[in-house]
């Protein structure tokens, strides 16, 4: 803490003798840092609140390296990402082609989209006490939950982006000589993919909220059953542990995402063409 | 109505939403009830009884009454084509062929009972629950947890997106800790949330809160960002003040935008609802279906996931015809 303290007095002192060396953003963040950081280690430490209620961060580093070494962080971190990707997975393999096959006939959007739109509706922890009624406690539950939470964000996403294809593109394909499969090779399917990407992030972002509810009620293993067990042992360290690794992993993969939309739907230069393929 | 009135009237309505919550009875019949001598704990569950396909309902008489209803409904949209909106019919023709299919796949024993009952007995249930007043004492619970943590959303995340989107100083400091609230998911605040606020309605309110708060807030800066430099100039020039820039130009431009996070708050909020109301409360739609989990009463389960289903609808419909009231001038 002492140090905490003292890099803040040195960058202040820093910023009043020159403002070029540290500029007034920088300066700003990294002083709401410090200050949380010193606000949280000196209240604990001198018994503001009591260390159920808050860990400090020297305790919270602590534990996560003791967790590291035993390998006890490891092996929840590996059994999130499992249910996380395979429930994501299969939602994205349903929705994909299933939002294509709904998106380009007329007919069956026309019928199938005022009713996921009604089904959207469900909250998905809502489907968590009947999924373990099905499933039992463990994977399954977990895995079936994330898979509804992300499916209807990338189903409606997908037919919303064949729908919103321009005809004229189509009809170009056409006039060319081009058969069905060539309208949806060259042009639906580029045309949607952008949409598609959306739907993926945002089912990317429903999921993982839906991960850490469904592993906080239904599971045996995982950060959310982790955070659960430090809440009843009331050991909070343990709890800010979880939330700090589930921060980071999501963060890691939403930025993942982020430079995979980018890369996705980045037009070629003159071509017309997509680079992706 | 006017864009101040209805300002006004959206103002009226938070605060009444917030005070409303302090006082008086759950709901209008509680005193009553209460007196009548039938207890008003939530642990006050209905007797159990055993389920048996369509005992009260003919499953046979309810599958052709619903085709019934299906071709009727139908026709009428095509006879009345002005009148009966189209999206709704075609919806409510699929949920009911989903009921239909359903209905006679248990009939016909190809799943197990106890895990998928059948519509009949989903009905049957949730009739008895609402005639003991045990469905309406878990719905009231939930909406007024929900109303007064979104409205609480609301109440802190539009003026703080404001001061956000006005003051850099301030934003900088507030930056970096919302965005270290924002990255973790409401669910996994849920044990922290309990350690603090013990069981019961505060820690629900807070993962609502939680929820809720951060699409309000960004879309209220965003919004508030994105006002037209020529019309904050062009007031200025006529004369106007620094709080004319503010409560003329500013919040009006932003309020479409405001408005749409208002609505994905919503959403988020009764995803967060319903995970805290699994495991932080002792009242409410989501402990009814987890108690019932408990007791194996997968009726129940499935039939308070359908009446949860059906207020998602609700509200997600209000917002959209609000949405599209707010944004008619656009």
């Amino acid at each position: 803490m002492a140090a905490l303290v003292a890099v803040m007095i040195v960058v202040t002192v820093l910023r009043a003798s020159s403002q070029d060396l540290v500029g007034a953003k920088f300066y700003r963040v990294l002083m709401a840092w410090l200050i949380f950081f010193v606000f949280a280690e000196g209240t604990i430490y001198y018994g503001v609140f009591k260390s159920i209620l808050l860990a400090p961060p020297t305790a919270v580093i602590h534990r996560a390296m003791f967790y590291l070494e035993k390998g006890y962080l490891q092996i929840n971190i590996a059994s999130t990402m499992f249910r996380f990707i395979s429930g994501f997975f299969i939602a994205l393999t349903l929705a994909a082609p299933l939002g294509l096959l709904f998106g380009v006939y007329d007919k069956a959007y026309e019928w199938i989209a005022p009713a996921s739109n009604f089904l959207r509706m469900t909250p998905p922890p809502a489907i968590l006490p009947f999924a373990i009624i099905v499933f039992g406690i463990g994977e399954a539950p977990a895995v079936f939950v994330i898979t509804v939470g992300c499916f209807f964000p990338i189903f409606l996403a997908t037919m919303r982006g064949v729908r919103e294809v321009e005809t004229i593109h189509k009809e170009v394909v056409q006039t060319m000589g081009g058969d069905q499969m060539d309208v949806l090779k060259h042009v639906i399917l580029p045309s949607a993919l952008p949409s598609v990407m959306t739907g993926v992030r945002i089912g990317f972002g429903i999921g993982w909220l839906v991960l850490v509810a469904s592993e906080i009620v239904a599971a045996d293993s995982g950060l959310g059953f982790m955070i659960q067990g430090g809440r009843m042992r009331l050991d909070t360290p343990t709890v800010f542990v979880g939330m700090a690794t589930i921060c980071i992993l999501g963060l890691t993969m939403d930025m993942f995402l982020k430079q995979l939309e980018k890369y996705v739907t980045v037009r070629k230069k003159g071509g017309g063409e997509y680079i992706y393929y | 109505m006017s864009f101040r009135a209805k300002l006004l009237a959206l103002a009226v309505l938070i605060f009444a939403g917030l005070t409303i919550n302090f006082s008086g009875p759950a709901f209008a019949g509680q005193e009553a009830f209460e007196k009548s001598g039938g207890p008003v704990d939530t642990w006050n569950r209905p007797i159990e009884k055993e389920f048996v396909v369509g005992k009260d309902i003919d499953p046979v008489h309810f599958v052709i009454g619903v085709a019934i209803a299906m071709v009727l409904l139908l026709v009428a949209s095509n006879t009345f084509a002005k009148f009966v909106p189209v999206p709704l019919v075609r919806a409510l023709t699929s949920v009911g062929l989903i009921v239909i299919v359903w209905e006679m796949v248990v009939y016909y024993k190809l799943v197990n009972q106890v895990l998928l009952p059948p519509p009949t007995t989903v009905i049957i249930k949730l009739q008895g629950h609402w005639a003991k007043g045990y469905l309406q004492i878990h719905i009231l619970a939930s909406l007024k947890r929900l109303f007064f943590a979104f409205f609480l959303a609301i109440a802190t995340g539009v003026p703080l997106g404001f001061l956000i989107a006005n003051f850099r100083k301030f934003s900088d400091y507030v930056d970096p800790l919302f965005n270290l609230m924002r990255v973790v998911p409401p669910p996994a605040w849920l044990p922290f949330a309990i350690l603090w606020f013990g069981i019961g309605n505060p820690p629900s309110y807070f993962i609502i809160w939680l929820g809720a708060f951060f699409p309000i807030l960004l879309n209220t800066i965003s919004g508030i960002k994105d006002t037209q430099q020529i019309h904050i100039e062009s007031i200025q020039t006529l004369g106007g003040s620094r709080m004319d820039v503010y409560a003329r130009v500013m919040i009006p431009s932003a309020f479409p935008t405001i408005f749409t996070g208002i609505r994905i708050g919503f959403g988020i909020g009764w995803i967060c609802l319903v995970t805290a109301e699994l495991v932080a409360v002792d009242a409410g739609l989501g402990w009814m279906i987890e108690d019932a989990r408990n007791l194996l009463d997968t009726p129940t389960v499935l039939g308070g996931m359908v009446v949860i289903m059906m207020f998602g609808i609700f509200f997600d419909t209000i917002f959209r015809a609000a949405e599209k009231e707010v944004v008619k001038w656009q």
